[in-house]
């Protein structure tokens, strides 16, 4: 009897246990769900606007692929706007699989830290989602269709969210890294800028009706580019345009700049892959170095980063404030237009010194341009202040509200390859 | 000769299993709205204290034969006695309410879409009551299973989670206030003073030479993981870590190979919620058998009818109390400190050395 009563108080917990980890207490049947798949946010007057890509489930396999819908709704806080979404629609909103947050560009202009508070601190939304702007209403990215995938923001997340190995032209960032930014003792944050233009098949020329970076040339003059043109896995990604029979191409190479939740400014795409180059992981990214001049012949050579070592050091004293950005770089020769050769790639072929100077020049060049965009916008991107509060504690009171004018900048590049 | 409901082993998995748990969630972000990058450091004080009391209570009771009930009866007498277990009984009640509400609020925030049933925590509550009628020995073996879930869960999720940290964030060191870095650790009192279960460990195992090192040790890795998950916590939420409520499932999910793989981490997720749903049900455990002592009956009905108001009572209390919740958070932070530190630390420790003078070899067991 005891025995029978032990089994039956187990068997009573276990049933219990199933209820609860199967979470059928809160089932919400799946046709009343809308699984979120992005979300792009406008203004509305005084209000926001929330555009919502929802994956709609198939029941068939005949048809292979993703089927979407686009909701909007409005309200005075983003929660407000996504429940609207839900009293429309009658489905659940569910933004689990949430991954990506548009920010229109009307909103940058005041405090976007209102609009992406939410997302920070519900649980309803991972704050691991990317967040980007655009260069016009964000619910336009998600109106737009791509070979790539039907779902726009699947062939977004393509070009922002790059596997080791590709290039590393995107400066993408989270919520969460977005807000601890914002916080930080730097109050400065940056999301990448994806513009849309439209480009021939035919001709492989884009136009770009934003007057955006859609091109897909960049740094042609100063004989340096990143990557691959129209390649989705440089930040890039073509696709045909709902209604227009054309093809679009998304560009995430430029990033817009954020000081205290308000944009102040903007970085090209050869900028942003040394913000890249000296913040993040960048090996596996390509340099095109143009009209290098070696052994009496003019070539192109296209390089890959193998090791790239930044580094930012601040120094500061009672009578100066130094700032040393270095980048050590070790790169590999992948491809070269030349008439003849006689060695083939897959052997490890001498880097030319015309080449290392001039990749060294390039980022030379770069940082100081970046370092002057920090001066003008006050957009603290490279952590500098954050930096002079954690390494130099006792002169920060000092230098904490003139450190951008009164700072020394020394770089040092090196770049090599096999000797 | 009177068997020994524990082992030195399972004593040592029942450190390593459930106390680190508990502190997985909301403590991180306690100590950081205090103490902001130096909540490392408020984290090490209350670490320290536990190591010293368990220290202190290994040492001094390190050839005591008999249990915590005989040594308090044998000084205080049965007054005295159960005028401790009472206060004692209060006390794991109101060291259990913060940890189980907040477990609640995160399983109906994160595993539930909508608003959920006021009952759907109750399973949590039978399964701490179906515990709590169990002798002393279903810690240990419980402690023997989950030992391995919690650790290996531990290495996954920190394995996880420490290539997204910056460790530049904890920098500079020992600037905040030190008295913003004590109230980070008087305000997370709540989730320490785990080693006062000990001294209700003490007759029910065989001690033997080097056990006294075992218990230590333990108590070390424990404190050791508590550490490092508030140091990785910090680094990746740094300035945002003070409203990271929740930070169990945040941790790991940044890592490249999650952005690849899918969210495999949950799998150290449900392991670690498997045994923080027994280590919060530790304090209610010996709240009840500490309510039977206060009874005083041998009679297994009314034991069980004792046990069953206790979580009755408790259970309508966390149901009426669920919206003052704040409140009681801010009082237990605020004030509960006070109770914390003299229950969970200072008053073992005085048992300790005054119990231990007058204890017999013979062991009285306990349940």
């Amino acid at each position: 009897m005891q025995y029978l009563r032990t089994k039956l108080i187990i068997a009573a917990v276990f049933v219990m246990f199933l209820f609860f980890f199967s979470n059928d207490f809160g089932l919400i049947d799946i046709e009343k769900t809308a699984i979120i798949t992005a979300i792009a946010i406008d203004s509305a007057d005084e209000e926001y606007e929330v555009t919502a890509q929802i994956a709609v489930p198939e029941a068939t396999d005949a048809n292979t692929e993703n089927k979407k819908a686009q909701v909007s709704g409005t309200g005075g806080t983003i929660g407000a706007a996504i429940k609207d979404i839900g009293d429309k629609t009658g489905w659940f909103p569910n933004l689990q699989f949430c991954n990506l947050l548009i920010v229109g560009n009307d909103l940058t202009s005041g405090n976007v830290f209102k609009v992406l508070d939410y997302f920070s601190k519900t649980l309803r939304v991972q704050d691991s989602a990317l967040v980007i702007t655009t260069d016009g209403a964000a619910k336009k990215l998600l109106e737009v269709s791509t070979p790539l995938d039907n779902i726009s923001s699947f062939a977004l997340q393509k070009i922002l969210l790059k596997n080791p190995g590709f290039d590393s032209d995107v400066a993408e960032t989270d919520i969460k890294t977005f807000c601890t930014d914002y916080y930080s003792e730097s109050e400065s944050s940056y999301m990448p800028i994806v513009t849309v233009s439209e480009q021939n098949a035919a001709d492989g020329t884009g136009k770009n009706p934003s007057g955006g970076s859609g091109s897909e040339s960049t740094g042609g003059q100063s004989g340096s580019t990143s990557g691959s043109s129209g390649d989705p896995a440089s930040g890039n990604a073509t696709g045909n345009s709902d209604g227009t029979g054309g093809k679009t191409l998304f560009n995430a190479r430029e990033t817009a700049l954020f000081l205290k939740g308000v944009k102040v400014g903007k970085l090209n795409a050869e900028q942003t892959l040394l913000l890249n180059a000296l913040t993040d992981k960048f090996r596996g990214t390509t340099i095109e170095i143009k009209g290098v001049e070696t052994e009496g012949e003019k070539a192109n050579y296209l390089i890959t980063v193998f090791r790239c070592i930044p580094k930012i050091t601040v120094k500061a004293n009672s009578g100066s404030f130094t700032v040393k950005l270095s980048l050590n770089i070790y790169c590999k020769i992948v491809d070269r237009n030349t008439e003849k050769s006689d060695v083939t790639y897959s052997k490890n072929v001498p880097l030319p010194q015309a080449v290392k100077e001039k990749t060294e020049r390039f980022l030379t060049d770069r940082i100081a341009e970046l370092i002057e965009i920090e001066r003008e916008t006050g957009c603290d991107f490279l952590f500098l202040k954050r930096k002079l509060l954690q390494y130099n504690y006792k002169f920060y009171p000092q230098y904490k509200d003139n450190y951008l004018n009164v700072m020394k900048v020394e770089t040092d590049v090196t770049v090599t390859g096999q000797k | 000769m009177i068997k020994k409901s524990l082992k030195t082993r399972q004593i040592c998995f029942f450190f390593i299993a459930f106390m680190p748990v508990v502190k997985f969630f909301m403590m991180p972000s306690v100590m950081a709205n205090s103490a902001g990058r130096d909540e490392w450091l408020s984290c090490i004080i209350n670490v320290l204290l536990d190591f010293a009391t368990l220290a202190a209570l290994v040492f001094a009771f390190r050839n005591v034969k008999t249990n915590f009930f005989s040594l308090s009866e044998n000084t205080l007498g049965k007054v005295g006695s159960k005028i401790v277990y009472a206060l004692y009984a209060v006390y794991f009640l109101m060291k259990a309410y913060v940890p189980i509400a907040e477990q609640r609020d995160y399983v109906e925030l994160t595993l539930y879409s909508t608003l959920p049933n006021v009952l759907d925590f109750m399973p949590f509550m039978l399964l701490a009551f179906y515990f709590a009628q169990k002798k002393l020995r279903v810690i240990g073996r419980v402690s023997d299973v989950v030992w391995v879930l919690s650790a290996s869960a531990y290495l996954l999720m920190f394995s996880l989670a420490v290539s997204n940290a910056e460790f530049d964030l904890l920098l500079p060191v020992g600037k905040t206030p030190f008295n913003k870095i004590a109230q980070g650790s008087f305000y997370a009192l709540n989730w320490f003073g785990d080693a006062a279960y000990f001294i209700f460990f003490v007759g029910e195992y065989e001690h033997k030479k080097g056990d006294c090192a075992k218990s230590v040790i333990s108590n070390l890795i424990a404190a050791l993981s508590v550490r490092v998950f508030g140091g990785i916590f910090y680094r990746t939420f740094s300035s945002i870590a003070f409203r990271q409520r929740y930070a169990l499932t945040e941790m790991s999910k940044y890592s490249s190979v999650i952005n690849n793989v899918g969210r495999f981490d949950y799998l150290a997720i449900f392991f670690l919620l498997l045994a923080s749903a027994f280590s919060a049900a530790v304090p209610l455990y010996f709240a009840s058998k500490l309510a039977v002592k206060i009874v005083g009956c041998n009679s297994p009905k009314i034991k069980t009818a004792v046990s069953a108001t206790v979580f009755i009572l408790y259970t309508a209390a966390l149901l009426l109390f669920k919206e003052y919740n704040a409140s009681i958070e801010k009082f237990m932070k605020e004030y509960g400190g006070y109770a914390f530190l003299l229950f969970g630390n200072v008053l073992p420790v005085v048992f300790a050395f005054t119990f231990s003078k007058g204890a017999t070899k013979n062991a009285i067991p306990a349940h």
